[in-house]
């Protein structure tokens, strides 16, 4: 049905057409960047409030699920909706990459 | 090129899409989600109006003679391979419930807690198939709840994203209700208005339902389970676990429950204990849930062999409490009938509020989109997620009344009549919005919620299936909600009749 239609309509249109479908596209895999990222974040969050070699895991693991659970729609927010400014992912990065490199550091 | 300015990629432009679109995709099931979740809130009592034959004559009081019963019926259940556990007495449930996970929900036998004789109850999903529905979409603990998890997690980020476009104008949103304004812009207030209104309840509802289930979205963490086994050294060194004995030895017979319970109600200082879990070597009481809006989950733990004192399990440190509050706060066990009914109002409110947003969402973009098929498969979705849950939900209610008390598999035969007229609305909703008649497709749901409805009530007298004396509250309650639901859909009705001949 898209495709009938579509040979129905004019160059012109066509162009706006392929523009609007291009900028979904871009929300999505921004969306999908956003949502990894995010999700990265939480991860290595949770790993580094661990206390690798404490014996109160079982109870802590819990609250830090708590602030993850929190923190992913945040975030996620964050990433996506700060796009208009270019830094949403960019934080998102630095904060994924700075808990993994603390992470390591930690270790 | 056509000259003509591509709209500005501004902060509000990026979080409305957002908020549609996963508004639009998560939220179908999300209805069906809180719709169960909200009439989860009195699922003891929708068992009750489902087992209309459990009456008691008496008092609830608990007798060691009722227990011992209840013993012999855990063993038989026991032999016939199921792992049942004991319901004890409360003011809300005043019966004994030796019941067992079948795969889908709880069920299980119902006792007189003075007699402890089997009452004649007829096999029914209750108010615990809603329940069920609501945390797993009766597709197992496991898949089920992380997907609900995951629905949650969505539903956090198009509420964020919907506060982000509203946030300016919070107020006049708050305050502006037209519903005889023009279509788009009457369902819109609504759609605002519960949502602000409700949402304090809204997002503390899905936080905390988030955090229940939270460990199955989060990757597994590493030291867990090593930590676990550390702090529980239960293992006799052949990698069998303490408390099980090899399959060959039976267990040891249970010890008399009655003074266990008095000893845990002690030890744990609390009125009641809410039920007992039993292993080959242990015997565990639970504290009851409705003490407080933490839902700690004492207990207090016996051994099987001779039931003497062995351990309690009391979490008061700050890191167990506040887990114990977002499970209280989520399971609402713990408030009295009044704040029960607010929790209810409240999801109904939020369950109203997607089904707004839902329907919203294809009447924005009728004109552009209309012709489209997945846009008619949505609009059919819709539909089946908004009458025709209704639909089926009373479906339900009616196969409770109408199937023979004494069907065999009668649990089942009430949960196939929910999923197939379920299925069957959305089957009529898709050919209806295919055939570009959706408005005709809307009506004839409306017509069948409304039938459903208000032939209830009249089912329900007629068959004089319970003593009218017996509970009266409980009657007449679910047939004023039935009521009331006629009552709305004969509104709608009218209305979309009126937009029908215009």
């Amino acid at each position: 049905m898209a495709f009938l239609t579509s040979l129905a309509l004019s160059p012109g249109q066509k162009t706006k057409q392929q523009q609007k479908r291009l900028l979904v596209y871009k929300r999505i895999l921004w969306l999908l960047a956003a949502s990894l990222l995010a999700y990265a974040v939480c991860h290595y969050g949770t790993l580094l409030a661990l206390d690798t070699h404490g014996e109160d895991n079982r109870v802590r693991v819990n609250v830090i699920e708590m602030f993850g659970v929190a923190l992913l729609p945040l975030l996620l927010l964050v990433g996506y909706g700060a796009r208009t400014y270019k830094w949403g992912l960019w934080s998102l990065v630095v904060l994924a990459g700075g808990m993994t490199l603390s992470g390591w550091w930690l270790a | 090129m056509t000259g003509e300015k591509p709209k500005r990629e501004t902060f509000r432009v990026h979080m409305g899409w957002l908020h549609s679109w996963v508004g639009l995709l998560a939220g179908f099931i999300l209805t069906a989600i809180f719709a169960t979740g909200t009439l989860s809130v009195f699922d003891t009592e929708i068992t009750h109006w489902m087992q209309p034959e459990a009456v008691l004559t008496g008092p609830p009081a608990l007798t060691a003679h009722a227990l011992q019963n209840a013993v012999e019926t855990l063993e038989a259940e026991k032999t016939k391979g199921f792992s049942a556990f004991l319901n004890l007495p409360s003011v809300r449930d005043p019966f004994i419930r030796v019941i067992h996970y079948d795969g889908a929900q709880f069920v299980g036998a119902v006792l007189d807690p003075k007699t402890g004789d089997a009452l004649p109850a007829r096999q029914t999903a209750g108010g615990q198939f809603f329940f069920d529905f609501h945390y797993t979409l009766r597709s197992g603990p496991v898949i089920g709840s992380t997907i609900v998890t995951i629905l949650a997690v969505c539903l956090l980020v198009a509420v964020g994203a919907g506060v982000a476009i509203h946030i300016r104008a919070l107020w006049p949103d708050l305050v502006l209700f037209r519903p005889f304004g023009p279509r788009p812009r009457a369902w819109l207030d609504a759609h605002l208005l519960t949502g602000l209104l409700f949402l304090p309840f809204l997002i503390m509802m899905t936080y905390t339902g988030a955090v229940i289930r939270g460990r199955n979205i989060l990757p597994p963490h590493p030291f867990l389970a090593a930590h676990t086994e550390l702090d529980h050294p239960r293992g006799n060194g052949n990698g069998r676990r303490a408390h099980e004995t090899p399959a060959q030895q039976p267990a040891p017979a249970i010890p008399p429950l009655l003074p266990l319970i008095e000893q845990a109600k002690t030890a744990l200082n609390l009125p009641e204990c809410s039920f007992i879990l039993f292993s080959d070597t242990e015997v565990r009481i639970f504290g009851n849930d409705t003490a407080s809006v933490f839902m700690n989950r004492d207990m207090a733990v016996f051994s099987r062999t001779d039931g003497h004192f062995l351990s309690t399990t009391i979490h008061r440190e700050p890191a167990s409490q506040a887990t114990a509050l977002m499970h209280g706060l989520h399971y609402a066990r713990f408030p009295s009938l009044l704040l029960r009914w607010l929790y209810f109002i409240s999801g109904l409110a939020c369950t109203a509020m997607m089904a707004i947003g839902l329907i919203l969402f294809f009447i924005k973009r009728r004109r552009a989109s209309g012709d489209m098929l997945t846009f008619r498969l949505g609009e059919g979705l819709t539909m089946s997620c908004v009458t025709g849950l209704t639909a089926s939900t009373l479906a339900f209610f009616w196969a409770n009344r109408l199937l023979p008390a004494t069907l065999p598999n009668r649990i089942h035969s009430e949960v196939s009549v929910f999923f197939i007229l379920w299925a069957l609305s959305f089957v009529h909703g898709v050919c209806f919005s295919l055939c570009k008649k959706p408005l005709s497709g809307w009506i004839m749901q409306t017509q069948a919620v409304l039938v459903l409805a208000l032939g209830l009530p009249l089912l329900d007298a007629a068959g004089q299936s319970h003593d009218w004396h017996h509970n009266p509250s409980l009657y007449y309650s679910v047939d004023g909600l039935l009521f009331l639901t006629g009552v709305i859909a004969l509104v709608a009705l009218k209305r979309m009749k009126r937009a029908e001949l215009s």
